[in-house]
C-alpha cells in the first residue's frame, strides 16, 4: 500500500510539474507570474505530502521532519557542501575556459521564495516520503536508485523534447540523477530533512542568483557536476566515519 | 494519471497543430510567419563593442496580392523590450520587399547591439506589414527572446568579487564549525 501511495505522489507531482512546464513554454506568461505559479504548486506539493503522512497516522519524525539539537552544525555543513559544489562546477572550469556574465535576475525576492519552497517540497516528497518508505520496504540502495530516477524525471524540462534537443535532455536527466543520489545519501546519513533542504536550497539560490557561469560544453558541464557530487559523497561518508553525524543517532535514540 | 494524460494531450495537439511554431508565437493571417530562426543559446560579443547575431524570419503569403500577377510587398517593424527598434520601411532605402501570392520568402538580418548596455535578456517582437497600394496593414506578429552574455576572463572584477564573497562565506562556515567542535571530530 505504501508503494502505491509513493507512486501516486510521484505521478501527482510529476504530472502537475510537467503540465506547468508545458503551459509556460506555450503561453510564455510574464516572469513574475511564472515564479508565482511555481510557488503555488510547490505549496500544493508540500500540502499533499503532509496530508498523506497525516492520513497514514505516521510519525513525522520518521520521515525526517524534525529539528536536530545541533542544527547550526548541520546547516553549516550543508551550506559548506553547496558552496564547494559551486566552486567545483563554476570557478574550477571557469578558471580554465573563462566565464560568461548573464543578465541580472529581475524578480529576485519572488525567486528566493520559490527556491525556498521548491527545496522544502521536493526534499519532503523525494527524500522524506518516497525514499523513506522505499528504504523500509526494499532497502537503501534500490530505494536510492528509484528515488533518484523519479527526482530526475520530476526536475527535467519536458518542453526541451519539443525542440528535439536530446543532448540537453539526457545531460539534464543525468545531472539531476546524480544530484538525487547525493541528496539521498545525505538524507540517509543525517536522517533529517534540514540537511538536504539546506543544501538544495543554497545550491539553487547560488546558481540562480549568481550571474556567473563557466563557458563549457554541455558534456563538460556534466563532467564537472559528476566530479562535484562524487567529491561531496566522499566527504559525507568521511564525515559519517568521523562521527560528525553521530550526534543525531544519540538525539533520536 | 489524469495529469499525465493531459500532458500527452497538450503535446499531441501542439505537434499536430499546423499553426504551432516552435518557440515562436505567430498568428495566421493573409500572410504570416511560418517560423523564425534565431540563436536559442547565449549570444557572446562579436567584438569588444558589439553583440552580433543573425535572424531569419520566414514569411508565407497565402492571400495577399495587389494585381492579377499576385505581386505583394511587405516590410517588418522590429521591437526590442516593447520599444520600436528598427522600422524597415522608414530606415532603409529599399523600404519594402516582394513576396508573391502562394510564395515563401526567407529574409536575413544581422543585428548589432552595443555591449555597454551589459548582459541582458531581450524580448524581441517582429511585426509583418503589407503595403497594400500605400495603405499599410499589420498582418502578423511574432515574439522571441535572446540572451546576450559577456564572455570575461577570471581577472574580471565581477568574477573576482563573486569569488571573494563565496570564499568568505566558506571561510566563515569552516570557522564556525571548528569553533563549535562537533562530537568526536
Amino acid at each position: 500500500m505504501r508503494v502505491l501511495w509513493c507512486l501516486f505522489l510521484f505521478f501527482f507531482v510529476f504530472g502537475l510539474q510537467q503540465m506547468m512546464n508545458v503551459l509556460v513554454y506555450i503561453c510564455l506568461p510574464p516572469e513574475w507570474l511564472q515564479h508565482f505559479t511555481y510557488l503555488v504548486i510547490h505549496a500544493v506539493y508540500l500540502g499533499a505530502v503532509i496530508q498523506l503522512i497525516k492520513h497514514e497516522n505516521s510519525d513525522f519524525q520518521k520521515y525526517g521532519f524534525w529539528w536536530p539539537e545541533n542544527s547550526g552544525k548541520y546547516i553549516s555543513i550543508s551550506a559548506l557542501l553547496a558552496i564547494a559544489h559551486f566552486f567545483i562546477t563554476i570557478f574550477l572550469p571557469g578558471s580554465f575556459m573563462g566565464f560568461e556574465l548573464l543578465p541580472p535576475v529581475p524578480q529576485a525576492s519572488l525567486e528566493f521564495m520559490e527556491i525556498l519552497l521548491t527545496s522544502i517540497a521536493s526534499e519532503s516528497i523525494f527524500r522524506g516520503y518516497i525514499q523513506g518508505n522505499l528504504t523500509r520496504i526494499y532497502g537503501f540502495l534500490p530505494a536510492l536508485g528509484v528515488t533518484s530516477l523519479m527526482f530526475s524525471l520530476y526536475g527535467l524540462q519536458l518542453p526541451s523534447l519539443l525542440s528535439f534537443d536530446l543532448t540537453f535532455f539526457f545531460t539534464d536527466i543525468a545531472s539531476l540523477f546524480i544530484a538525487g543520489v547525493f541528496l539521498g545519501i545525505f538524507f540517509q546519513k543525517t536522517m533529517t530533512l534540514v540537511c538536504p533542504v539546506t543544501f538544495y536550497g543554497i545550491l539553487l539560490l547560488s546558481h540562480r542568483l549568481t550571474t556567473l557561469k563557466a563557458i563549457t560544453t554541455t558534456y563538460l558541464a556534466l563532467f564537472f557536476d559528476v566530479i562535484a557530487y562524487g567529491f561531496l559523497i566522499l566527504l559525507v561518508y568521511d564525515l559519517t566515519r568521523k562521527k560528525f553525524f553521530g550526534a543525531i543517532e544519540e538525539e533520536t535514540a | 494519471m489524469s495529469c499525465v494524460l493531459l500532458i500527452l494531450a497538450i503535446f499531441a495537439s501542439a505537434l499536430l497543430n499546423p499553426n504551432f511554431v516552435l518557440s515562436v508565437k505567430g498568428q495566421r493571417g493573409n500572410a504570416y510567419f511560418t517560423s523564425i530562426e534565431y540563436p536559442k543559446s547565449h549570444i557572446y560579443q562579436y567584438n569588444k563593442d558589439f553583440w552580433n547575431f543573425s535572424m531569419r524570419p520566414i514569411v508565407h503569403n497565402e492571400n495577399c496580392a495587389v494585381d492579377d500577377l499576385g505581386q505583394a510587398w511587405f516590410f517588418f517593424k522590429f521591437y526590442r523590450d516593447g520599444e520600436l527598434w528598427w522600422n524597415e520601411y522608414n530606415d532603409t532605402t529599399y523600404k519594402i520587399w516582394q513576396c508573391s501570392l502562394n510564395h515563401t520568402v526567407k529574409c536575413d538580418y544581422e543585428i548589432l547591439i552595443p555591449t555597454w548596455i551589459g548582459p541582458k535578456n531581450y524580448d524581441c517582437k517582429i511585426e509583418l506589414y503589407w503595403d497594400n497600394g500605400g495603405s499599410l496593414q499589420l498582418l502578423d506578429t511574432t515574439r522571441f527572446s535572446v540572451t546576450c552574455v559577456l564572455a570575461v576572463y577570471p581577472s574580471y572584477i565581477t568574477v573576482v568579487s563573486y569569488f571573494f564573497v563565496y570564499s568568505l562565506a566558506a571561510f566563515l562556515l569552516i570557522f564556525y564549525l571548528l569553533l563549535t567542535r562537533p562530537y568526536n571530530w
